[in-house]
């Protein structure tokens, strides 16, 4: 692009006619610096010139360069038109010892003359000191211009075309994603040997997780051809940067040292041929060189990360960008309680593995679980990194049982469709079986409990013989001989009561008493009459007869023996439905008894009469009462 | 073994013992379960059982049968103590929440005795009853109707405990209450319901009271109150 860019310019400037322009080449570089400093040195050319060396600097670190800009631009003024075009070579110069230097004068080659500047002197001064030399005489403008004027070449220069050795930075990926993979490169182009490279300051990359992707110390090298020079190229550093947030990250320039072996030239030949020049300006055939330290910078490189788009990001994302795929293996499915199971999960494939974290899996709360062991075996090939991580987890059930793992979910986002992926796993199913465990001395350590108080202890034995069995499911509680039992108790109990009640009625009735002893106690009166009636004692026996018979009635119909008189003893018998023949006939034996008694004559006559009338009228009315 | 048919339930318990004393558990327990076979039991044989299967450290099972003997002999201090033991044994421990005094009382008093001796009791309250209204009725004295009234009203009380120990008792055996969670882990679900949210774990041998029964799930719940529905083929029922 460069050179058709050029090829227009010349071919505008012809149709225009302003070649007639006269060449200018200056240099440009200040009069005074301070030890350590870092300043611009420019060459400026009004042409277009070509084939440029510039001068070796001695005294002099070269940072970078020669950088080549150029600018064009036309005016109209008045009709007419100016041109003015540029072309300048720029070198970063630091100054590393005081004294005071030459520049010397660089060379071009415009239109096949050959046109020098003129040599410059810098006053390198230490940073402490006054600067105290800034009338020298030589001191001035800081533009020496001086018109070019075609020279010989130079002879035992030691020169190093500042483009002898550069480092270039590349990025694969300019505005990559938030963990996707961009790798960096640092290539070094050469045309001199070099040795002691070190890096200095080894581009850090703040925001960024990074993983050097060249493993050995060896460099790879190889030769290209850049404007028809051929240089020795080698990538000293390449690394795969993987965003950690967005926004632009600026990767700044690299630093590297060296020891150039720096050819001390005898003759330069300038034929305009570059290849001719650098075959004739080799080491090989240039007697002697000279070791030269260098420092070089890279070019700083710029980074837009963007963020993960936010649609359809899955729920249990976790940053892994790439391209993956899962694997989920189960060592073994059928253990016994207490062993130990491996549970295997594989994520492979390119992307930020380093950032992949375990994912989430619930596991039976029946498990003991540990920290996964993780292994990430990670290719670092020039392609990027790639590779394994592998999760181990050791599990180990604690009781018997069949378990399931729910199917483990892993996702990504992936740059290259810029979508979001999930992978899962099959669900594993796990039988536990009984772990060995003897009767008497197990361990309890795994379940929750921690007293183990009877360890050691022992239940209580078995019970011996006679063993008592009865019916299975057969309850006296609810059977029928229970209710049956609980009946005869109340039926018991009231018929108890009924016989209890009557009798106590009976008792209770003090008339029904008497008429029961009444027979009885007449009985008896009757019978001690009878023996008084064999004594012939008149008197006792009137007496037993009477009292017999009076108490008689009054127990028999439960009269009270003072109420009852001779007046009142007819209706009362009458009051209790008596025969009245029979009181009649009782009533006469009363009386008989009574006139007996108190009468006087034959007594003993009357005896025997008056006790079988007595004997037949009791029993008359007993006869009637029943 | 085969002809154990032809023993006689007692020759079957003098195995049992036999082959329990030698250490012989496996075969101890066969011999109990032909035992019970014969379709008879006593709370000795379940918990004689419940020991060969500790013994084997089979702790659901020996719940199970320790519990089975208490629902016979509820206030047997052997079964009580061995089933303690069994249950220190177990996975799940539950902090059991105290009942109120008088649930207490309620329950130390119906496990007093088994379930055919509060029967009888209650009978002969009953009876103790019935003789002291006799005593108020019939007794003319009022000492004697005084006794006989008070004792009446204690005799009616005792029947009335009696009668519902009996029957607390009668209800316990003949229904299922509770169970013995027998699978190794089971997961107790908020509703009937295999989606439905996980609550907590129980693990072989721990006790649960069964309430509702929708299809195959039955609601539970363990000693702490927490209260949930599990698959009823985890559980034997007791």
């Amino acid at each position: 692009m460069k050179r058709l860019a050029l090829l227009l310019i010349s071919a505008l400037s012809f149709i225009f006619g302003i070649n007639a322009q006269e060449v200018n080449f200056t240099v440009s570089a200040p009069e005074e610096v301070e030890v350590g400093q870092t300043f611009r040195v420019v060459f400026t050319l009004n042409a277009n010139g070509e084939n440029f060396r510039g001068p070796d600097f001695k005294g002099f670190t070269v940072v970078s360069g020669p950088n080549v800009s150029q600018s064009s631009s036309f005016q109209f003024i008045n009709g007419k038109m100016h041109q003015e075009y540029s072309q300048s070579y720029t070198y970063l110069i630091n100054a590393s010892m005081e004294g005071t230097f030459e520049v010397r004068p660089a060379t071009i080659v415009v239109k096949g003359k050959t046109y020098q500047t003129q040599a410059v002197r810098i006053h390198v001064i230490s940073s402490g000191k006054p600067k105290a030399r800034q009338s020298q005489p030589s001191a001035g403008s800081t533009n020496r211009a001086n018109a070019g004027s075609p020279t010989e070449p130079i002879d035992d220069v030691k020169d190093i075309p500042k483009d002898d050795i550069f480092i270039k930075a590349y990025v694969s990926k300019p505005s990559p994603y938030v963990g996707e993979q961009t790798i960096v490169t640092y290539k070094l182009f050469t045309k001199v040997p070099l040795s002691n490279i070190r890096i200095n300051n080894l581009g850090t990359f703040p925001d960024f997780w990074s993983q050097d992707l060249l493993k050995s110390d060896k460099l790879q090298q190889s030769t290209v051809i850049i404007n028809g020079e051929e240089y020795v190229t080698a990538e000293i550093k390449k690394t795969s940067l993987f965003g950690l947030k967005p926004g632009t990250v600026t990767i700044p320039a690299m630093e590297m040292e060296c020891t150039a072996a720096m050819v001390k030239k005898r003759r330069r030949t300038v034929t305009g041929d570059p290849f001719f020049d650098s075959f004739f300006n080799d080491a090989f055939f240039n007697s002697g060189y000279e070791q030269v330290e260098r420092k070089i910078y890279s070019n700083p490189l710029k980074i837009n990360i963007k963020p993960l788009p936010a649609e359809g990001k899955p729920a249990g994302y976790a940053n892994a960008v790439g391209n993956f795929t899962l694997s989920a293996e189960l060592d073994r499915s059928e253990v016994k309680a207490n062993d130990a199971i491996n549970l295997r999960i594989k994520i492979s494939g390119s992307g930020n593995l380093d950032v992949i974290e375990a994912p989430q899996i619930n596991f039976p709360t029946e498990f003991d679980t540990y920290d996964p062991k993780i292994t990430s075996n990670i290719n670092t090939t020039s392609s990027g990194v790639s590779g394994i991580k592998t999760f181990e987890y050791l599990l180990i059930p604690r009781t018997a049982g069949t378990y399931t793992i729910k199917p483990i979910a892993f996702s990504f986002f992936n740059p290259a469709t810029g979508k979001y992926n999930t992978l899962t796993s099959p669900e594993f199913t796990i039988n536990v079986a009984k772990g060995e465990a003897n009767a008497q001395n197990i361990s309890y350590s795994g379940v929750n409990q921690q007293d183990l108080k009877y360890i050691g202890s022992d239940i209580r034995y078995i019970k011996l013989p006679p063993i008592a069995l009865r019916p299975v499911g057969v309850l006296f509680f609810g059977s029928g001989i229970y209710y049956g039992l609980l009946i005869t108790l109340l039926v018991g109990f009231a018929i108890s009561m009924l016989i209890i009640k009557r009798i106590q009625k009976q008792r209770g009735d003090v008339g029904l008493m008497r008429l029961r002893k009444a027979t009885g106690v007449a009985t008896k009166r009757l019978k001690k009459a009878r023996t008084h009636l064999n004594n012939r004692e008149e008197n006792a026996f009137y007496n037993e007869i009477s009292a017999a018979l009076w108490g008689y009635i009054a127990d028999k119909f439960n009269i009270p023996l003072a109420d009852l008189s001779m007046e009142n003893i007819e209706s009362k018998l009458i009051s209790r439905n008596v025969n009245t023949e029979t009181i009649k006939a009782f009533i006469e034996t009363l009386n008989n008894c009574e006139f007996a008694r108190f009468a006087p004559g034959n007594k003993t006559e009357n005896m025997e009469q008056v006790y079988n009338q007595a004997l037949e009228t009791i029993s008359r009315i007993e006869r009637e009462l029943r | 073994m085969a002809q154990a048919g032809a023993l006689t339930p007692q020759a079957m318990i003098d195995s049992a013992t036999n082959a329990y004393t030698k250490g012989h558990y496996e075969s101890a327990i066969k011999w109990y379960e032909q035992v019970l076979a014969t379709g008879q039991e006593s709370a000795a044989i379940y918990y004689n059982l419940g020991n060969a299967w500790f013994k084997l450290n089979e702790m659901a099972q020996a719940i199970y049968n320790y519990e089975k003997a208490l629902l016979l002999a509820p206030s047997d201090e052997d079964i009580l103590f061995n089933l303690k033991v069994a249950n220190s044994r177990i996975v799940d421990k539950i902090d059991i929440v105290p009942d109120l005094f008088f649930e207490r009382w309620w329950k130390s008093l119906y496990t007093l005795f088994p379930g055919d001796t509060w029967a009888w009791l209650s009978i002969l309250f009953t009876a103790l009853f019935l003789v002291a209204v006799g005593i108020f009725v019939l007794s003319v004295k009022s000492v004697q109707k005084k006794v006989g009234f008070y004792s009446a009203l204690l005799f009616l009380f005792l029947t009335f405990f009696g009668y519902a120990f009996a029957y607390k008792n009668h209800y316990r055996q003949s229904h299922h209450t509770h169970g013995i969670v027998f699978e190794p882990a089971v997961t107790v679900k908020s509703s009937p319901d295999e989606n439905s949210v996980d609550l907590f774990v129980l693990h072989e041998g721990t006790k649960v009271q069964l309430s509702d029964s929708l299809n195959s799930w039955v609601k539970i719940k363990i000693a702490n109150g927490s209260v949930g529905w599990m698959p009823s083929r985890a559980i034997k029922k007791f």
